[in-house]
């Protein structure tokens, strides 16, 4: 018995176009993973904090420092957008100019987050020191990947592999770099009781 | 019946007797040698996984063997002061290093074909996140040759002793022990964040979320606790690096606060990761049954609740009782709220009852019988914890049922895989082996824990628990042999030439659509989706004038 189906219903496959924001969600997912790793951390510090007065007696920590470094990542963060937002509308040197001001304010922060920790005056051999050490190395990390997003995007923008039609690639570092802020900001407001 | 598809050469969507790929050509399987390093095909990285974490398990086993053999007399020197070394392997090779995996590679290849789409959504991510897991594990074994990593306990229930007062070869060992978990930490996140996304993102046209089949939507739900829980316990592992190769004193016995986070670190982490290893099998066998009893479920919304249900549960065990957290990940059944999770895997089961039954699944359905009697008999008989009866609970409950489920899902789905059937009549013996194995295991535990034979020690003063010690060791023998036979059978299918029609089940999802094993786009053509069970609507659409006709 044969039967010969020629309407069957079908739908194209193989190797279809790629849907959009996939790696956009695929960053916001990631950012939600690595969120989970600093809240840990960060209850590590509230638990410690529930036991001894943080930061314990004879740490003094740098005000300023931590205020000015803090500052450097959050005004990053337009600057993603305004790249973002300059490729949407095919500026694309508005875009290399934000991405490049975006990179050296990373790279900054990179920079003051290790003078931080040069100037401690502290090591890990206190539990405080253990859990302050760990968060804002991983801060450091974090950025450091960050910046090596953000050098791919600016490399894509260079060779023209991201535009108005294409504006996914800054988007997604975007996104990243909004998530090395956040949590920069998180780390930092817990590590240093300006607000006290 | 013989059906022409629409696109000359592709898939014969509705003929079962579909040419393979390659029909007498190369290997059944994808290539999972050499060749798959730089690649990123699904297929083949599915299938990296699958080896590895199969080895790591074989390895596992044998560690098992060994204690047992220790045990097998009051006065038997079999492994000497190395006991607790071997049994720190034991456990993690077996469900950190291979049931976690084994559900990610199976999800690695068959997500991306019920969904209907060539890809992952993040191939190079993947394959990044396969190979960081290959290494990671090689890393951790290399840890156990270096030294002695697991002077924190099993479960790292004492992290301080994973670190103070340690001999160089031993510091080593424990710096590797962390950095091997690390990275299968990290790779479980990745790989789990591109399954969500590649769920989220590349259904086919008209696969709604709603009409995704259950292993999937199992895979999605499993990832998810993993990307939330598993970057808490990488967390927890950079401060103890900090401790072990710095000089942090974070967990020192001193400071509260240290004990009280690495418990919550540890149960956080643990709970969902243990109670997930079972999460994937029951999707799976949502699948299994439905395809070849060639019905959907009963209720496939319930089904689907139910495993989300499972998913959030295994999350809210954490906060039944953290002040209980010394013991961890090793007290299935120990809180009402951690008894609550028998709801979804009950309501799974009845599910499964009530639309067929079948070999692997009556198995696993058995083995969690016999861990839910044991459960409920416990109190009664007044087992205490920390005794063999927890060791029992462990191999029956959180081990031997996903075990075998996933042994079930990769008969079902051999001929995707391998482009093979796998052998009934070897699998009926993996089923007896293995399932015959930890029910023996199961039971001798027990009986053991009842007449409060301690667990985790390397030596007992009474004679009279010798025969059930042999008894235990010779479960674990069967449960080795049914998986050598396992692994074997795979092999050999995996190296033979492909013969499996593209749907040997007249199957209703798409992973059936195709050939076996799949061509590297994997579908040629799609059916309409129009409900969860497509490939059963086309045949209807067709059984209707034409089939008349003919």
């Amino acid at each position: 018995m044969t039967a010969t189906t020629a309407a069957t219903p079908a739908l194209p496959s193989g190797a279809p176009s790629r849907p959009r924001n996939v790696a956009t969600l695929a960053v916001l997912i990631l950012a939600l993973g690595g969120m989970m790793a600093f809240a840990a951390l960060i209850a590590a510090y509230r638990a410690l904090a529930h036991y001894q007065s943080l930061p314990p007696k004879g740490v003094k920590l740098d005000n300023y420092l931590g205020v000015m470094t803090t500052f450097t990542l959050v005004l990053s963060a337009p600057l993603v957008e305004w790249a973002w937002s300059a490729v949407r509308r095919d500026e694309r040197r508005q875009a290399i100019a934000a991405l490049g001001l975006t990179i050296g304010m990373g790279i900054a922060f990179v920079d003051l987050d290790w003078y931080l920790v040069s100037r401690l005056g502290f090591g890990v051999a206190t539990p405080y020191g253990t859990v302050f050490y760990a968060m804002v190395i991983l801060a450091g990390i974090n950025a450091g990947v960050g910046i090596l997003f953000l050098l791919g995007a600016l490399l894509r923008v260079l060779g023209g592999q991201a535009s108005g039609s294409e504006p996914e690639p800054v988007r997604v570092v975007g996104w990243y770099w909004e998530f090395v802020v956040v949590a920069w900001v998180l780390v930092a407001l817990t590590l240093y009781p300006i607000v006290k | 019946m013989t059906v022409t598809e629409t696109r000359p050469g592709g898939a014969g969507v509705l003929d079962s007797s579909a040419p393979a790929a390659q029909p007498g050509g190369v290997r059944g399987a994808p290539d999972a040698g050499p060749r798959s390093v730089g690649t990123a095909d699904h297929k083949r990285l599915g299938l990296v996984l699958l080896g590895t974490s199969t080895l790591l398990l074989i390895l596992g086993i044998v560690m098992g063997e060994l204690l047992q053999a220790q045990l097998a007399a009051p006065d038997t020197n079999v492994v000497g002061s190395r006991y607790g070394e071997l049994l720190s392997l034991h456990a993690t090779a077996t469900a950190v290093l291979f049931l976690g995996p084994f559900w990610l590679g199976l999800a690695t290849y068959i997500l991306p074909l019920q969904i209907g789409t060539a890809r992952l959504a993040l191939p190079r991510l993947h394959a990044f996140a396969t190979w960081l897991y290959v290494v990671g594990g090689v890393v951790f074994l290399a840890s156990y040759l270096a030294g002695t990593p697991s002077h924190g306990g099993i479960t790292l229930s004492q992290p301080w002793a994973a670190v103070q007062g340690l001999s160089r070869a031993d510091r080593a060992a424990t710096s590797l022990w962390i950095g091997g978990l690390f990275l299968v930490g990290l790779a479980s996140v990745l790989a789990s964040g591109d399954l969500i996304v590649t769920m989220l993102k590349l259904r086919a046209p008209g696969m709604t979320l709603a009409r995704v089949p259950l292993f999937s939507w199992a895979s999605f739900a499993t990832s998810s606790v993993v990307v939330l829980a598993t970057p808490v316990f990488l967390g927890g592992l950079t401060l103890l690096y900090l401790d072990q190769r710095y000089g942090g004193t974070f967990f020192s016995p001193s400071n509260k606060a240290g004990v009280a986070v690495w418990q919550h670190t540890i149960w956080l982490f643990g709970r969902p990761e243990a109670f997930v290893l079972l999460l994937p099998g029951l999707g799976a066998a949502g699948d299994i049954v439905s395809t070849h009893f060639r019905r959907p479920l009963v209720d496939l919304t319930t089904a689907r609740a139910a495993l989300i249900a499972f998913a959030g549960l295994s999350f809210a065990v954490w906060a039944a009782g953290p002040g209980r957290a010394s013991a961890a990940v090793v007290l299935p059944t120990s809180t009402w709220l951690t008894a609550l999770t028998a709801g979804p895997v009950a309501v799974s089961v009845l599910l499964w009852l009530a639309s067929g039954r079948g070999g692997p699944l009556a198995g696993a359905v058995l083995l969690l019988a016999l861990g839910a009697g044991a459960a409920i008999i416990a109190p009664a008989a007044r087992v205490r914890a920390g005794t063999a009866w927890s060791t029992g609970q462990l191999h029956v409950v959180l081990f031997g049922a996903p075990t075998l489920l996933a042994l079930g899902a990769v008969h079902h789905w051999a001929p995707k895989l391998f482009g093979r059937r796998l052998s009934t009549a070897l699998g009926v013996l993996q089923l007896l082996l293995v399932l015959g194995g930890f029910a023996v295991v199961g039971v001798a535990e027990y009986v053991l824990g009842y007449r409060h034979m301690p667990w985790h020690v390397d030596s007992y003063a009474r004679h009279s628990l010798r025969a059930l010690h042999g008894l235990a060791a010779a479960g674990g023998g069967m449960v080795l042999l049914g998986m050598l036979l396992f692994a074997l059978s795979s092999l050999a299918a995996a190296w033979r030439r492909s013969d499996a029609p593209g749907d040997p089940y007249q199957g209703m999802t798409l992973e059936w659509a195709t050939t076996s094993p799949p061509p590297p786009a994997n579908f040629d053509a799609l059916p309409e989706i129009r409900s969860a069970q497509p490939l059963a609507d086309l045949r209807a659409a067709q059984a209707g004038p034409a089939g008349g006709a003919a």
